[in-house]
């Protein structure tokens, strides 16, 4: 019956060993990589093209009311408060983020140092995608009937629902040309 | 077609660069990541998986009657039996950080692992473990609603989708894999369970007075003591979360949950070279 197969000499205690760690370590940088690029995109991308978005949306309202026009300027009141809410959002999870990296564990330190980007890094990242989904919802839901929105070169991307976006989202993250915003229009 | 193990590797490995070589070409990017996009599914691999012999039987060919099937019946035994025993290291080896983002949610098999065999082979089952006839009852011709069009028998190993471990036909279907892995891995731990649980049975077998007796006894004694991996429901279902729990089966949820599989002392002594008896070893782990 021996013959049938050959020893079981796939995988020695030392390499299985070897492959626990490495695995670990594994997860914890792939984590922390992650974690990172989220942050420096929405710090480097997001934020700043909303803070021009609503910069933008406060000189029409200065505009509007420089040319006595009768308006309530609601439509950019709304706006700003909504962009202004949940960016504010946006760059507290940065912040955790941020505290939570710095905070870490050598990515070689065992299973506790995975456990703790589990809980405290990986975690976290779902608090900011879930923020971000909850901005593209009430962007993609409400608003998506304003189209010359719909051409803003960075909120573009936080739009799911169309096949279009989601191409460039893809092309955005993985542009060999660079940023966020250069590569959506 | 198919092919050995180790091609088989190669073959995806090779894939996997192409993919990514002709995207370049033409100016796009070969995403391999298991979730790439919150809210779009994911992607994964099946690795479709069976033994032969050096002439190329396929031994999980059920034929036509696979209840008087007693080859087919043992290494479908020894299938089973290993996947329970060693759940957590077949888990274990699709774990990484990409694929903690698809399994256990609804587009992926559960985080739980478990066998579906469909309604066939889980009556043949069920009639070796009460020691009752198995009545061929499960034949169906498929309704097409078109006159013109013959019947067509219907495949009775269904397709769950759901399921990490599908019978269908003549191998099984290993779905937990995450699109960006080398397949060896898992490979490597289905070839060596299997190897640990043939040896088992051949050196009862070989032992045994009786050998029909024998085998009549482990088919038996094997499909009642591991019956508890067979599932054939739906894996989405949260139901499933509180019936694997009752029937002891491991739900390991993410990479960190199942990293100490690696080093556990049971799965280190599965992998661990033996003493070969030729070479006047125990076949105790060196």
């Amino acid at each position: 019956m021996w013959r049938c197969f050959p020893r079981f000499g796939i995988l020695t205690p030392e390499e299985m060993h070897a492959r626990y760690e490495i695995h670990l370590e594994n997860y914890c940088k792939v984590t922390a990589i992650e974690a990172a690029t989220l942050r420096d995109m929405t710090l480097r991308g997001i934020l700043p093209a909303v803070t021009r978005y609503t910069g933008d949306l406060a000189k029409g309202v200065v505009r509007k009311r420089q040319a006595e026009m009768a308006t309530s300027c609601r439509v950019e009141s709304y706006l700003v408060a909504q962009l202004d809410a949940l960016s504010g959002d946006l760059l507290d999870a940065c912040q955790a983020m941020s505290r939570a990296l710095e905070a870490a564990p050598a990515a070689d330190a065992g299973i506790d140092a995975a456990r703790y980007y589990r809980d405290q890094v990986a975690s976290r990242l779902e608090e900011m995608r879930a923020s971000s989904t909850a901005w593209s919802r009430w962007w993609g839901g409400r608003l998506l009937a304003l189209s010359h929105l719909c051409r803003h070169p960075v909120l573009r991307v936080m739009i799911p629902d169309t096949k279009e976006s989601v191409f460039r989202t893809e092309h955005t993250l993985f542009s060999s040309t660079g940023g966020v915003s250069q590569t959506a229009e | 077609m198919y092919s050995d193990a180790n091609s088989a590797c190669d073959h995806n490995q090779l894939t996997m660069e192409f993919l990514k070589k002709v995207a370049d070409r033409h100016n796009l990017v070969c995403l391999l990541h298991e979730k790439p996009f919150a809210g779009v599914n994911g992607s994964g691999k099946h690795d479709n998986w069976s033994l032969a012999t050096d002439t190329g039987e396929n031994l999980l060919k059920p034929g036509k009657t696979p209840s008087q099937n007693a080859q087919f019946l043992l290494f479908l035994a020894a299938f089973i039996k290993g996947v329970d025993e060693y759940q957590d290291i077949l888990r274990c080896c699709v774990s990484y950080p990409g694929n903690d983002l698809r399994l256990g949610g609804n587009e992926a098999p559960p985080a739980i692992v478990s066998i579906f065999l469909g309604d066939e082979l889980t009556a043949i089952l069920r009639s070796i473990i009460d020691g009752t006839a198995y009545v061929d009852i499960t034949k169906k011709k498929l309704e097409i609603g078109v006159d013109t069009l013959p019947e067509l028998p219907q495949d009775t190993t269904d397709r769950n989708r759901t399921s990490p471990l599908a019978f269908t036909g003549n191998k099984f279907e290993f779905r937990m894999l995450g699109s960006s892995q080398s397949i060896s891995g898992p490979n490597i731990a289905l070839n060596t369970i299997m190897a640990d649980e043939l040896k088992q049975f051949a050196d009862r077998l070989e032992k045994a007075e009786s050998f029909h007796q024998a085998l009549q006894e482990l088919l038996r004694d094997t499909f009642r003591d591991h019956q508890r991996i067979i599932f054939d429901g739906n894996g989405y279902d949260d139901d499933w979360v509180q019936e694997a729990k009752r029937r002891g089966l491991s739900n390991l949820r993410d990479t960190v949950d199942c990293m100490p599989a690696y080093i556990d002392e049971k799965n280190v002594a599965l992998f661990s070279p033996l003493r070969h008896p030729d070479a006047g070893g125990d076949a105790r782990p060196v």
